[in-house]
């Protein structure tokens, strides 16, 4: 086993992934940006290297400054969590170049895999089914435009690398078409380091559901069942479930077996998860892509498997066998996670930045918060808005739904805007309680979407804001005494301006 | 028994209207009246019995004998009037002060004094933006006749009565001290 892992992350992730290292007595060290120098994941790692830069591209996504960080801190190997390099193939040569172990696939799978492309050629060697898309386009590509007619409006561009709905867009018309292909690929070109785009046959509202698979280095390949993700705003997904309310046992076995497949048919080492679409009306399902890491909604598969996604990985990178068999692992309870980001839900999820005023998650009995700021701390521009993932597990899913909905209810974030008020409706929603929900959730239910206020709560909100603004004056001090409105503070009192 | 009063706007999760309140806090009792337009309409008077032992966070019990946690603090952009946040059942609300002295960019009416003589004075030092009147000109009662801006807020000068103008001795972008001669009104017939 490794003696001393670098984290080449930031945020929750970075944080989550050294809390296992240390419960396994392997140190941690972290990496940040210079906004990052007062965050959690750094104040947790017990050794740090600053990467000089603020932007993305200059720290996390830095692969030079990354290797030697390793290599100076002596770290005998790299975990990268996900986004930024984590499927990165240059990065896990970069690492072995540098004689570091790359906690992940090899380099060859993740360019195999990683790629959407090649991933579905896989997949279909492995008679798995896949959604018609198209070969790569450029922008301004005239190839794009027969590409496009022939799979027909709408359709998606999405990028080649990376995921998490970044790089991708719905074109309804051809008009629309080389202005999408351009901006996916220049937002590619930003998150990934890669800009290249296909299309693909826009599937009208699909569930989306996805297998954690594992695979060790000796050929022994599991998957650890679904998570259903099928409520997602701008392709991005915020409330994460499993099991899924929409899969039969049979269903369930028929895309673990796929998700297998594709994953031997790579030659897939370390944790990966294999996205599906699935049609609920008909049962079909299509493998969408593979995605060759750590998956940011992986703590609801530990939750109802009673495991460490992370340990796994460290020690199948170490060259441990897998000792898990398929059977081995059956789910127990239900459990549900809320991405919670410093984003507005009644303003088109517009990112909110600012000073994190107040932070007091909740807790209790099946509660598990994985957060990466602290009260205090600033949150920039630099990075995407996700702050913590909340995750809740109970014996049944109306259960957990409802102990989700309490930590939500209790969860104090003051200083910028959070989506908290909207996972809590959509926990609420009947149509959520339900299990009979796709991708759609939200145009369906635009109501969560927009504030809900009583009058009641309206006239208290307003009461308490007028007492706790004379409680404390705008400069953070303690107000004197109320005396009568005729304070000397200017924050305080004179409801008229009096002139003399 | 403490009385104070004072006008917010809410900022989020609408952009709500102004109101004007007044509390009346009394051993941990608070009574909230609005005031003005707002109260039409609604049940204007709320009474809470509010105990916070920490400054940012307390709990609050309504008549009815509900518990409501809630928690505030004050947010800070650059440029930008102060806002309170307020967390409160599971929401955030947002609340900007909209007291005259507090407020930026907005035109508060006030009437000036004339003294004796007929002069009309600043009220607070600041920087004269407008004129609105010459020498000879009548004006009456409650006329804007100078804006001046002051503390990041305009200040709209009124006569104090009808009259006729018999002397201007500011112009625009003069800096005037409080109790500076701005104009003068003619003596009253």
């Amino acid at each position: 086993m490794f003696s001393k892992v670098l984290v080449a992350n930031r945020g929750e992730i970075a944080a989550r992934i050294s809390q296992t290292l240390r419960a396994m007595g392997i140190a941690p060290v972290a990496v940040y940006s210079e906004p990052d120098a007062g965050a959690p994941h750094v104040a947790t790692a017990g050794q740090s290297v600053a990467l000089s830069g603020s932007a993305a591209e200059e720290t996390y996504l830095n692969i030079p400054a990354i290797v030697r960080a390793a290599r100076d801190s002596g770290a005998d190997a790299v975990h990268p969590g996900y986004g930024f390099l984590s499927e990165n193939p240059e990065f896990a040569r970069a690492c072995a170049d540098a004689g570091l172990s790359f906690i992940g696939p090899s380099p060859e799978s993740m360019e195999a895999l990683g790629d959407k492309l090649r991933s579905k050629d896989i997949a279909q060697r492995a008679g798995v089914p896949v959604v018609p898309s198209s070969a790569e386009c450029l922008p301004g590509d005239s190839a794009a435009g027969e590409f496009a007619d022939r799979l027909g409006f709408p359709l998606l561009v999405k990028a080649a690398a990376g995921g998490g709905g970044r790089g991708m867009r719905v074109v309804q018309g051809r008009r629309e078409l080389d202005e999408a292909i351009e901006s996916a690929s220049r937002e590619a070109q930003a998150a990934f380091g890669d800009g290249r785009v296909f299309l693909e046959r826009y599937v009208a509202n699909p569930r989306h559901v996805e297998f954690q698979v594992l695979a060790d280095g000796f050929g022994h390949t599991i998957h650890l069942g679904e998570r259903e993700c099928s409520v997602q705003r701008r392709h991005q997904k915020i409330v994460e479930e499993t099991p899924s309310p929409a899969l039969t046992p049979e269903l369930r076995e028929h895309m673990g077996a796929a998700a297998v497949a594709v994953a031997r048919a790579a030659g897939y080492v370390n944790a990966g998860t294999a996205e599906f679409l699935l049609d609920p009306r008909s049962g079909e399902f299509y493998f969408l892509e593979m995605n060759a890491r750590l998956q940011v909604e992986h703590p609801i598969t530990e939750a109802v498997r009673g495991l460490d996604m992370v340990e796994w990985q460290l020690r199948i990178a170490s060259g441990e066998p897998l000792t898990l068999r398929q059977d081995d692992i059956q789910p127990r309870g239900h459990a549900i996670e809320c991405r919670i980001y410093a984003e507005d839900p009644y303003r088109d999820f517009v990112p909110s930045t600012g000073a994190l005023l107040r932070w007091r998650p909740p807790s209790g009995p099946g509660i598990r918060l994985d957060s990466g700021v602290a009260e205090g701390q600033e949150v920039s521009i630099y990075y995407d808005p996700m702050l913590a993932k909340l995750i809740a597990w109970a014996p049944r899913r109306d259960l957990s739904l409802r102990r989700m909905e309490v930590a939500l209810s209790q969860f104090q974030a003051l200083g910028v805007v959070t989506n908290i008020p909207l996972l809590r409706a959509v926990a609420a929603h009947p149509q959520f309680r339900s299990g009979n929900y796709d991708t759609g959730f939200l145009e369906w239910n635009p109501a969560v979407t927009r504030p809900v206020m009583s009058s009641d709560a309206r006239a208290m909100a307003r009461a308490l804001a007028a007492w706790a603004a004379q409680q404390t004056t705008a400069q953070g001090q303690q107000s004197p005494a109320t005396d009568g409105g005729r304070s000397a503070s200017p924050w305080r009192s004179a409801g008229d301006l009096r002139l003399p | 028994m403490t009385q104070s009063h004072g006008e917010m706007q809410e900022i989020y999760p609408a952009e709500g209207e102004q109101y004007r309140y007044r509390l009346t806090e009394q051993d941990g009792s608070v009574t909230f009246h609005l005031d003005g337009d707002a109260a039409e309409g609604e049940d204007a008077a709320i009474s809470l019995d509010i105990d916070s032992r920490e400054t940012g966070e307390g709990v609050c019990r309504t008549e009815s004998g509900r518990t409501f946690p809630f928690a505030w603090a004050w947010a800070f952009r650059q440029g930008q009037d102060p806002e309170l946040h307020l967390w409160l059942g599971g929401e955030l609300y947002v609340f900007r002060r909209s007291d005259p002295s507090t407020s930026s960019g907005r035109r508060r009416r006030g009437a000036a004094r004339a003294d004796a003589s007929g002069d009309i004075l600043a009220p607070m030092p600041g920087a004269v933006l407008e004129v609105l009147v010459s020498e000879g000109e009548q004006v009456e009662r409650n006329q804007t006749v100078v804006v001046m801006e002051s503390m990041k807020m305009e200040l709209l000068i009124t006569a104090p009565r009808n009259g006729v103008v018999s002397r201007v001795s500011v112009q625009p972008g003069q800096q005037v001290e409080r109790g500076m001669r701005l104009l003068e009104l003619a003596p009253e017939n």
